[in-house]
């Protein structure tokens, strides 16, 4: 690691800093920023494999970072005290919104298990747009890697979205409408 | 030498309303055994009421007691436990008890006391001042007939504003058992209105500086309440966010955490914005937002901000206020309430049901109006569910003479006009007509006389009616056998909360079983809600569990809407809770050295007097066939899944008793009846109960 760059510069502080506003730092994001900051004014410009031993020396003496990948393998790295690795998921898949929105539902079916208003999908951090979730709606019903992600609408009509890989249809019908009616109603 | 506790005030006061004798008892001395609160009350009913007393009879005795920590810096202690022979409670009135939050709890203790026992009936209407160590009646024929806020109004400008006031409306003098008695606002203690009423006392009103004192080192207490408050969740102790945050692995759309960073309280004078410091102990009030949850977004706009009880950070009471609204029915701007006072309103109209938009929200705003100062109950939502089935039933047309049907305005119900209310609830608290009397009896007695089948009504689940006049209360439909076995238990609804704010908590299911498992013994003391499995011996563990703890919070004036805290928000302690924090606070307040298990046998020797008291009040031993009931409703399911499938509620019969056999095993009853054996009662130190009971054959033999 070149201990001469500039402490507020280097790869370790600046994955903290996007954390802590909320941001996720994709490597090519990072590279471009150390390459706008050298070491040193008059440094002879580092090469690309220089920077990149930076980010893994980084990566290796500070405990609290780590790699996060998206969808489609682009690295992004983060602070695992100030961003939870679910935010950052969410985060790392915002290129690729079908596949962002298939995860995140097989993700809730699996674990919790629940299936999702599909309106969630509007509200931060997915932040997309109507027309982007129902293109992604289409293109899932059209594609067999999204088999498995079906629908469910709850009596007042919120759909919800589940993976029929953890949840039959019945099962989804039922938690649907227990987020959707039945807490507000059974306080 | 007489050891010196702390967190007690010390005095119990007695007021004997017949003679006007005004008479204070040593609380160590009578009371220390049953810690307080509930566990007062009880012991008093046992000691110096007998069953065939009445629940308005002079006889009757109604205990306004709490806890050694109420009025300490403990969170969430701000809880009064209003314990009397339950007027609304079906066929006979049995023991059983309103909560009240607020800050009554923590003013009694400031007054020098904990507990008050009222008994006897006052020849006019009175009201009752405790201050500093004294007490007086005064006279309240000024304020009766009055609404409860300006009853608390006017006591205040009497007494000065540093009272907490406990009044009952219109509804509890006319002696109508659906009534409340609330103090600081909104905050009511259900059902017992009426027994307030039929001993002409129009409220109590308490004022002090006395202290409390911390028996233990300081700096430990200190400690403690600082893990306390990192332990907190949202309200219901929901421990993860609604909404997916950096700061949080898990989020949960059914939490009440929704205070998401960037909402505004939009009727606050000035707006204030909701930072994302989402754990900080100083913003802990802006994770609650009851009307939101309850109303959904749109009423952020009308929110000024949380308010609750004493030493409570969760703020759940949400303060909300509609100019529009005041002024296009005339009545009060601002309102607040929580649960099922916040839905009060809306919940009469079928078409507002699931309505998050203006209409519910002027519902709920002249519900919350007309029942806080008539002083209705609702019976946990059950007012309303029968009111709706009994007008789409065309019961109340059948029932009703014709002239009176035709008078109330049915079409506003349909029409989801919340100027009904302003008709139907002076009814029911003037006990105007046959409509206002028999509604304000209750379910079980408005049944009764209007010759309905009680088996019937509680065959539907939409009616979510269980037994003795009284609703579920997260039941199945919440915890599966757990929270089944949890009804069977009380004399009203159950009214626990530790099973529900475990199970409701926010986490997945494996960090859920993760916890069960250090708690219970083993992950399958809890399941996916509607992943039902087979019933088990951890299952009722934790059903037992959860009981217990509940009575020891309604004993030290914890709220069991918030505890207990088996999980907490925090990941670095495994998202775990602190399942001794209720026996370290306990010890540390009074110098009586606890531990958990130890805090949790007097839990049991309460909850057992409890069982007593309803054995004696029925006279019957056989608890299992005649009062550890369920509705059929349970039994069923819409769609013909069978039990144990998943997406079902539906429980098994056989399952269910095999159920209560575990519980009772663990709780030292006999299986047969469900009685308590005579050698757990000696085990809970309560011999002369078994031996009262005894001499009434009401004691196992075997």
């Amino acid at each position: 690691m070149n201990t001469t760059r500039m402490q507020t510069s280097t790869p370790a502080l600046r994955i903290r800093q996007a954390c802590e506003e909320g941001r996720l730092l994709a490597k090519k994001e990072l590279l471009q920023a150390l390459g706008e900051c050298p070491a040193a004014p008059d440094a002879s410009a580092p090469s690309l494999e220089q920077f990149e031993e930076e980010i893994r020396t980084a990566l290796a003496e500070n405990p609290d970072l780590s790699i996060v990948y998206g969808p489609d393998g682009e690295e992004f790295y983060r602070c695992v005290s100030l961003m939870s690795a679910t935010y950052a998921e969410i985060l790392a898949g915002k290129n690729m919104p079908c596949l962002l929105m298939a995860e995140t539902v097989r993700k809730n079916s699996k674990e919790y298990p629940r299936p999702i208003a599909l309106d969630i999908f509007e509200y931060p951090p997915f932040d997309l747009i109507p027309e982007s979730i129902e293109a992604c709606l289409r293109h899932m019903a059209a594609t067999a890697d999204f088999d498995d992600i079906n629908f469910v609408e709850s009596s007042t009509g919120t759909v919800y979205l589940y993976s029929t890989k953890y949840l039959d249809h019945d099962y989804a019908a039922f938690l649907a409408e227990r987020l959707d009616v039945v807490l507000a109603l059974n306080p | 030498m007489a050891v010196k506790y702390g967190g007690w005030a010390g005095q119990v006061l007695r007021v004997d309303l017949s003679t006007g004798a005004i008479t204070k008892e040593n609380t160590i001395e009578r009371y220390m055994d049953m810690l307080g609160g509930t566990g007062i009350g009880y012991k008093v009913l046992w000691e110096e009421t007998d069953a065939e007393v009445k629940a308005f009879d002079p006889a009757n005795k109604i205990i306004f007691g709490v806890g050694p920590l109420a009025g300490t810096g403990a969170p969430c202690n701000g809880r009064t436990a209003v314990t009397t022979i339950f007027p609304v409670c079906w066929p006979k009135a049995l023991t059983a008890t309103g909560h009240m939050g607020g800050t009554f709890a923590a003013k009694l203790k400031y007054a020098g006391f904990d507990a008050v026992i009222i008994e006897g009936r006052a020849d006019k209407p009175v009201w009752l001042h405790i201050c500093d160590g004294q007490a007086q009646l005064r006279d309240a024929r000024h304020i009766w007939g009055q609404g409860i806020p300006r009853t608390d109004q006017e006591i205040s400008r009497e007494i000065g504003p540093d009272c907490s006031v406990a009044a009952i409306g219109q509804a509890g003098e006319n002696c109508v058992p659906m009534s409340v008695i609330i103090n600081a606002r909104s905050h009511s203690a259900g059902g017992v209105g009426a027994v307030m009423g039929s001993k002409n006392l129009k409220a109590i009103a308490v004022q002090g500086s006395r202290p409390v004192y911390i028996a233990g080192d300081k700096g430990k207490w200190e400690e403690l309440i600082n893990l306390h408050l990192r332990l907190l969740g949202a309200n219901n102790q929901h421990v993860v966010p609604s909404f997916p945050s950096p700061k949080s692995e898990y989020y949960h759309p059914g939490s009440r955490w929704n205070g998401a960073p960037g909402k505004r309280w939009g009727a606050a004078d000035p707006p204030v914005q909701l930072t994302d410091d989402i754990y900080s102990l100083n913003r802990i009030a802006f994770r609650t937002n009851s009307a939101a949850f309850f109303l959904g977004d749109s009423a952020w706009k009308y929110t000024v901000r949380g308010s609750g009880c004493h030493s409570c950070p969760i703020r759940c009471h949400t303060i909300i206020k509609d100019p529009g609204m005041a002024a296009k029915y005339g009545i009060r701007e601002i309102a607040q309430n929580t649960c099922s006072g916040m839905n009060f309103g809306r919940t009469f109209f079928p078409s507002l049901l699931h309505d998050r938009g203006d209409a519910a929200r002027e519902a709920c705003i002249m519900g919350m109006y007309l029942a806080d100062d008539l002083g209705i109950w609702c019976n946990y939502g059950q007012l309303q569910r029968d009111f709706i089935r009994l007008y789409k039933e065309g019961i109340f047309k059948a029932k009703l003479g014709a002239e009176e049907y035709a008078s109330i305005p049915w079409k506003k119900c349909d029409e989801g006009d919340p100027t009904l209310l302003m008709d139907i609830l002076p009814r029911i608290a003037e006990k105007r007509g046959e409509f206002g009397t028999v509604l304000g009896l209750g379910t079980g007695y408005m049944l009764e006389q209007w010759g309905l089948d009680e088996k019937l009504w509680g065959a539907d689940p939409a009616t979510a009616y269980w037994k003795m006049g009284h609703p579920k209360h997260h039941a199945s439909e919440d915890d599966g056998q757990c929270g089944v076995i949890i009804n069977t238990q009380y004399n009203r609804d159950a009214q626990c909360h530790s099973h529900c704010n475990f199970v409701r908590n926010g986490l997945p299911i494996h960090e859920q079983k993760r916890l069960a498992e250090g708690i219970w013994g083993s992950p399958d003391a809890v399941d996916a809600v509607g992943d039902y499995t087979p019933v088990n011996i951890h299952k009722m563990k934790r059903a037992k569990w959860a009981i217990l703890r509940k009575e020891l919070h309604d004993s030290l004036s914890l709220c069991n809407w918030m505890g207990p805290w088996a999980a907490s928000p925090l990941k670095e302690r495994g998202y775990a809770g602190d399942d001794t924090l209720e026996s370290q606070l306990y010890s540390l307040a009074t110098g009586h050295h606890v531990s958990r298990d130890e805090c949790d046998f007097i839990a049991e020797r309460i909850f057992t007097l409890h069982r007593a008291l309803t054995i004696r009040g029925m006279n019957e031993l056989n608890m299992r066939e005649r009062h550890d009931l369920c509705p059929d409703w349970i039994y069923t399911d819409k769609n013909g899944r069978p039990a144990f499938s998943r997406g079902t509620i539906r429980m098994d019969r056989a399952d269910i008793r095999s159920g209560l056999d575990m519980f009772y095993e663990l709780m030292g009853w006999d299986k047969a009846t469900g009685a308590p054996r005579r050698d757990t009662y000696v085990r809970l130190g309560l011999g002369k109960t078994a031996a009262e009971l005894d001499a009434r054959n009401l004691v196992p033999k075997t």
